[in-house]
């Protein structure tokens, strides 16, 4: 199929509010696409656009070679599916039960549907738990429920809206194998997130949002880079964190390539010499005496979105572009 | 078929919440239980109060004053005006000129007894009055021999002339006629002890006073007596009020067969309309958790999802319905004999009602929040069947129209849908039938202008809802 989905400066306002601003993107076949944001970002919004829940203010959508306006009137909408942030199942049914509906809904057949229903509940880890009621699964087991529920159409486009929001650790380690287990499958996927270790560990590409505007759009590895390069010092210190802030804005006047962020005490400073830098402050007992830690890590989509996103976090304004318009 | 499927679905959802058991089943078939052994200890008089009246009594002329007395008319006269101690009236009589005419209307509750004065009446009562004067009279006067000593030869013969009367005896007997296992008539009877003690009580006065009135005009005594009432038991002179019993077993039984026919309508009315709660309570649920949005990308169309609320809904009244009615029926508060076409249309207009009350659900659930319709509808659905059963009050006609009368409660669905049960548990024989389906027709058209009313509102304003925002 090629392009499942394509955005054209697409915007939405809530009264006064502009919740997008003027989106454009693509999501190509076999993608896990990640919309990447803090909260209020834009993101939820933009999926509830392109499953037909919202209209768009302006702009243009298509899914799956359909206008977005036509989706609910046209049988493409039975290949695409969404799992919401709430658990989307009926509470008072069993597992089981709630497959099955969501099967018969889309028109399975007794046999195919029996087959489909127990391999599924099979696959994610949900045997045995069959005969219990959605209201009493934890967390993690009810929000795989939804996500069953949202596969049993076969769907060429699924969107995940922030799956493993209130799931403990383990749930999300398990959920996040089952995502990529689809991915692998084949399944195109538009998932969102504030999370940047599911987004550095699942996507094939990034979209990073922030107050409804396009921060910055890739692959991990293309973010990383341009954001904050192979390495990134962390420093953490316990008090005076003006003096070193004094400091690395003197090291920024000699050093065009030096850039960092302050959030609270903790500096996250970029540069091509990021192992002298480091050697100088430690040189320097004023500012070793408030340091708490101190140390070089690998550049990750974390530290990138940082960077992306500091007007968050400080007062310095930074000019954010598309990696598509910085090529324009 | 999606539609079934779903509403299998929904059936078991509505079975599967306590609110359903507490709420929907519960509570009506408590009122059903209360008001249903309540009512047998009532009858239709209980709110009349009416006693019968029937008297054969002779009067006679007292051999003392020479007065004519009837005693049998004086008696019903303090009958009649016997107030309680608060002041209100007991009774309210009703005067019969034959003792069957009285019986009858006992046996049929127009009154829940009667008082039949016999022919010897006021020929007893005037012995026993006459008796107890001659007593109290006797007693006084022995009182003033030490008092008066140049009386003492009038006192004597005095005392002579009033002792003949001593010798005589009295029965003097009233006879109540009622059922004895009726509450309220045993009430009577025990009023009417009272009231034939203070009526002999009184007119023994009232005689004594007449005979010293005659003894003073004969013996001229230069004292005056103080004359009070102090009845005390003997062996020649007696008083009863015999029970005669009438059975009202028939009576009661048309009683409670035509108050049955009107709380167990009402009642399942009250329960059908009450499960729309759930109704209310799912449909927020699947509007809420996003699950009506998310239903719009499958295969399932606007009217299968309404189709299978109506289809849950309907199935659920049905199965509500016949457990009251099969309940009633355990507890002897209708027959199981009834005619197969009557349970049948009893059942169609379950059906009905379960259609009605899910569309009710849907109009009510467009606008409102569950946590809000749901107590209004309780509210509602727990007191409304009393109004259409006319339970507290009789609405008088309007207007009449095809031999039938129209009042403003024929301005709800519930109206033919009692009026169809209440005749059908009412009904004599089959042929009777053909006179359920004229409410039954109107049912049938109450339901299909209301689920248009309701589709239009529910697509209008919660599918379109859930679709765009």
């Amino acid at each position: 199929m090629g392009t499942v989905v394509e955005c054209k400066n697409l915007t939405k306002k809530f009264g006064d509010f502009q919740a997008i601003d003027n989106v454009s993107f693509t999501v190509e076949e076999g993608e896990l696409f990640t919309l990447l944001g803090p909260n209020g970002a834009g993101k939820t919004t933009i999926v509830k656009i392109l499953t037909g829940q919202l209209s768009a203010t302006s702009g243009r959508a298509e899914v799956l070679g359909v206008n977005i306006s036509e989706i609910l009137k046209s049988d493409m909408k039975y290949k695409l599916s969404y799992v919401p942030q709430e658990h989307l199942v009926w509470d008072d049914l069993t597992v089981q039960e709630n497959v099955s509906l969501m099967g018969k809904l889309y028109g399975l057949k007794k046999v195919e549907l029996q087959k489909k229903v127990s391999k599924m509940i099979e696959n994610f880890g949900l045997k045995g738990h069959e005969k219990k009621r959605a209201d009493k699964l934890s967390g993690g087991m009810k929000r795989k429920l939804s996500i069953i529920m949202a596969l049993m159409n076969d769907p060429l486009l699924l969107f995940l809206d922030e799956p493993t929001t209130g799931l403990d650790v383990h749930a999300r380690t398990l959920l996040m194998e089952d995502l990529k287990r689809l991915k692998n499958a084949g399944t195109t996927i538009i998932l969102t997130t504030h999370l940047m270790e599911e987004a550095e560990a699942l996507s094939s590409r990034v979209l990073i949002i922030n107050k409804g505007k396009i921060v910055s759009m890739g692959t991990v590895e293309e973010l990383i880079q341009s954001y904050v390069g192979e390495k990134v010092l962390q420093v953490g210190l316990t008090k005076d964190s003006d003096d070193f802030e004094r400091f690395l804005k003197t090291k920024k006047k000699e050093n065009a390539e030096l850039d960092y962020i302050r959030i609270k005490d903790t500096f996250f400073v970029k540069s091509d010499e990021i192992t002298r830098l480091m050697d100088e402050i430690m040189k320097i007992e004023a500012i070793m005496g408030d340091i708490m830690e101190m140390n070089i890590k690998k550049g990750g989509l974390k530290e990138s979105f940082l960077f992306m996103t500091r007007e968050l976090y400080d007062n310095s304004t930074v000019i954010v572009e598309t990696k598509e318009s910085e090529e324009k | 078929m999606i539609v079934f499927d779903l509403a299998f679905i929904r059936i078991k959802q509505v079975i599967r919440s306590k609110e359903f058991y507490f709420y929907v089943i519960g509570f009506p078939l408590f009122f059903m239980i209360l008001f249903g052994f309540i009512s047998r200890s009532w009858a239709p008089a209980v709110t009349t109060l009416d006693i019968g009246l029937y008297t054969a009594d002779n009067p006679i002329v007292d051999p003392i004053t020479d007065e004519m007395l009837a005693m049998g008319n004086l008696f019903t006269s303090v009958l009649s005006d016997y107030k309680s101690e608060s002041g209100i009236k007991i009774f309210s009589t009703i005067s019969y000129a034959e003792l069957e005419k009285m019986d009858t209307d006992i046996r049929n509750l127009v009154i829940y007894g009667g008082v039949e004065i016999p022919s010897d009446f006021s020929s007893q009562a005037s012995n026993m009055t006459r008796y107890y004067a001659s007593l109290i009279l006797i007693q006084q006067l022995t009182a003033e021999f030490e008092n008066y000593p140049s009386e003492t030869v009038n006192i004597s013969n005095a005392i002579n002339q009033l002792s003949v009367y001593l010798n005589s005896s009295a029965n003097l007997v009233l006879n109540f006629h009622g059922d004895v296992t009726l509450q309220d008539t045993m009430q009577s009877y025990t009023y009417l002890w009272q009231i034939m003690s203070e009526f002999i009580s009184n007119h023994s006065i009232i005689h004594a006073n007449s005979i010293w009135t005659i003894l003073q005009q004969n013996y001229s005594f230069s004292f005056d007596l103080n004359l009070t009432s102090d009845i005390s038991s003997s062996s020649s002179v007696s008083f009863d009020v015999q029970l005669v019993s009438s059975s009202t077993g028939d009576a009661i039984e048309d009683f409670q067969r035509e108050f049955y026919s009107k709380l167990l309508p009402g009642n399942i009315i009250s329960t059908i309309l009450l499960s729309s709660v759930s109704a209310i309570w799912i449909l927020d649920q699947e509007n809420k958790t996003g699950l009506l949005k998310r239903l719009k990308l499958t295969k399932l169309s606007s009217v299968q999802y309404l189709g299978s609320i109506l289809l849950a809904w309907s199935t659920i009244a049905i199965l509500q319905g016949i457990f009251m009615l099969t309940f009633a029926a355990m507890l002897g508060f209708i027959s199981f004999s009834l005619n197969p076409l009557v349970w049948l249309m009893m059942i169609a207009t379950m059906a009905l009602l379960g259609i009605i009350s899910a569309t009710i659900a849907l109009i009510i659930g467009s606008f409102i929040q569950a946590r809000i319709a749901a107590p209004i509808l309780i509210l509602f659905g727990s007191t409304l069947h009393m109004f259409v059963a006319e339970f507290f009050i009789t609405i008088k006609p309007i207007f009449s129209f095809a031999g039938k009368n129209f009042s403003w409660l024929d301005a709800t669905p519930f109206r033919s849908a009692f009026l169809v049960m209440k005749n059908g548990i009412m009904l004599e024989s089959s042929s009777e039938i053909t006179g359920l389906l004229f409410d039954f027709l109107l049912l049938v058209i109450w339901t299909i202008v209301l689920f248009v009313i309701g589709a239009i509102i529910f697509n209008k304003y919660k599918l379109k809802y859930a679709e765009k925002e």
